[in-house]
């Protein structure tokens, strides 16, 4: 009998804390999968198919790098219940505010043209075209926002990031060899080659992994949300996991392009897909829908990042859980930069290359100030109380900081000088 | 905060919104200690440098 309400006692105890766990956790979950976004996707795929296993580890390293800032985002939203843009204005001023969400908007702008480009590649493949595929993702981007709550929202976006979970099962699809994998993948070692090309490959993934957006949505949504100082330890764990998730993403797709297509020049994961299709047609679908889902999520986020930094600042009515009568200019904004993405990626001849190019540079303007305000706030006791960062999170967190801001560097004039470091 | 909502949302020029940030987050409240002043400047120096870079990128492409 003893044993028996132990066992019961454990139970219900255990169901609670998973129940309060899922009460508090997406922010994190979220914006970790959704990092993983069209421009990601392709990353992988082809860090995949150049290199093979071999950068596996690589992709684990950015797991905890990613975790520690976006951690920080959790800790200054919970305590000051205000957004990023807020934040920079208030601390540091109109100029930097203005330069912070100025950038923010034109780098997520760009963005979620890319995003678009993403998804219809990978719906063309299915024989969708483009224009039909731009007016579902418009309309089923505005009803997960026009239903009211910010809650509804946040179960659909986790649905979209479970989805992004079929690299998993096509990688086993194939068949790859675990001893491989294990052999190849998880011992760090860099490859041989041409060590500018791998110096490349290093800064896309760098870049991949953090982006102003993500910095700017988790905080933003962590307020929406309504998270509290007291949930803070949740809301780390939520982003723990949601950075588990975004690294085991991105390896099972490094997985799939470098068990079949090891040794192809790849230039997007729409022609990886493509490709597949040809060896193992379910996979090669798997593909596909990863890359839409991918760029779907992508969207959801930058779109949302921005409208609520624009309306923190302007001090709009900007929360999911306001309808569209009670924030006009929130969801104004919101739908505005959709159908800007949409129609440019239905010109005919609109230098889609170019954008995707020009995205990484504006980004890098954007993301050195980003994460050194974020240090700078986190080490505020007026505003951060006990919150502030402790002496083992500055370290982490400035020689993450350091390295972040000299990759993203070189990789921005890396793209725009394609022959400097060679 | 609902008060601020409400003052805001009433009808006003665009560029009156902007001055109306202008005015409110005039002065940063964060304060200026050396490590602060150090990073604002080093941000200041790296996007002069990242603007500068962009601005030959865009020469040069035209030249030629």
């Amino acid at each position: 009998m003893n044993v028996l309400s132990r066992t019961f006692y454990r139970y219900r105890r255990f169901s609670k804390i998973i129940r309060l766990f899922l009460l508090i956790a997406g922010p994190g979950i979220i914006v970790m999968v959704a990092d993983n976004d069209a421009g990601g996707i392709t990353t992988y795929a082809a860090t995949g198919s150049k290199y093979g296993y071999d950068l596996i580890w690589f992709l684990v390293l950015l797991g905890p790098i990613a975790y520690f800032i976006q951690e920080m985002t959790v800790r200054l939203g919970a305590v000051t219940k205000r957004g990023y843009s807020e934040a920079i204005f208030d601390a540091f001023g109109s100029f930097w505010g203005w330069f912070s969400l100025i950038d923010l908007g034109i780098a997520n702008q760009l963005t979620l043209i890319t995003e678009f480009i993403g998804m219809t590649a990978a719906l063309s493949i299915f024989g969708i075209p483009p224009v039909l595929t731009v007016v579902i993702v418009i309309i089923l981007m505005g009803l997960m926002v026009l239903q009211g709550k910010y809650w509804t929202w946040e179960k659909i976006a986790i649905f979209f990031c479970l989805v992004n979970l079929i690299y998993i099962p096509a990688a086993f699809m194939l068949h790859p060899s675990a001893a491989d994998i294990l052999k190849q993948g998880m011992i760090p070692h860099f490859p041989g080659g041409s060590a500018s090309t791998l110096f490349f490959f290093l800064m896309a993934n760098v870049g991949t992994t953090i982006a102003p957006w993500m910095i700017f949505f988790q905080q933003s949504s962590v307020v929406d949300k309504g998270t509290k100082e007291k949930d803070i330890p949740w809301s780390q764990v939520d982003t723990i996991i949601g950075a588990f998730f975004t690294v085991l993403v991105a390896a099972f797709c490094v997985i799939v392009t470098a068990t079949v297509l090891r040794g192809v020049d790849i230039e997007s994961a729409a022609q990886a897909a493509t490709m597949l299709m040809g060896i193992n047609k379910y996979v090669g679908t798997f593909l596909a829908i990863g890359l839409f889902d991918a760029g779907f999520l992508g969207a959801i986020c930058i779109s949302l990042a921005t409208s609520w930094a624009i309306g923190e600042v302007f001090g709009w009515a900007h929360s999911l859980n306001q309808k569209v009568r009670e924030a006009p200019w929130f969801y104004a904004y919101y739908f505005s930069a959709l159908l800007i993405a949409g129609i440019v990626v239905l010109i005919p001849g609109a230098p889609l290359v170019l954008i995707t190019l020009f995205v990484q540079v504006v980004a890098t303007t954007l993301l050195p100030a980003a994460l050194v305000f974020l240090i700078l706030l986190l080490n505020n006791k007026e505003l951060m109380g006990d919150f502030k960062n402790t002496v083992f999170q500055n370290i982490i967190n400035t020689a993450i900081v350091v390295a972040l801001i000299f990759l993203s560097t070189a990789y921005a004039i890396s793209a725009l000088f394609p022959n400097v470091f060679k | 905060m609902e008060e601020n909502n409400n003052e805001f949302n009433q009808p006003k020029t665009f560029i009156g919104s902007i001055r109306e940030v202008n005015a409110k987050y005039r002065t940063p409240r964060i304060q200026m200690t050396p490590i602060v002043k150090i990073s604002l400047y080093a941000l200041r120096f790296y996007l002069i440098g990242m603007l500068l870079i962009l601005l030959y990128k865009f020469i040069s492409s035209f030249i030629h």
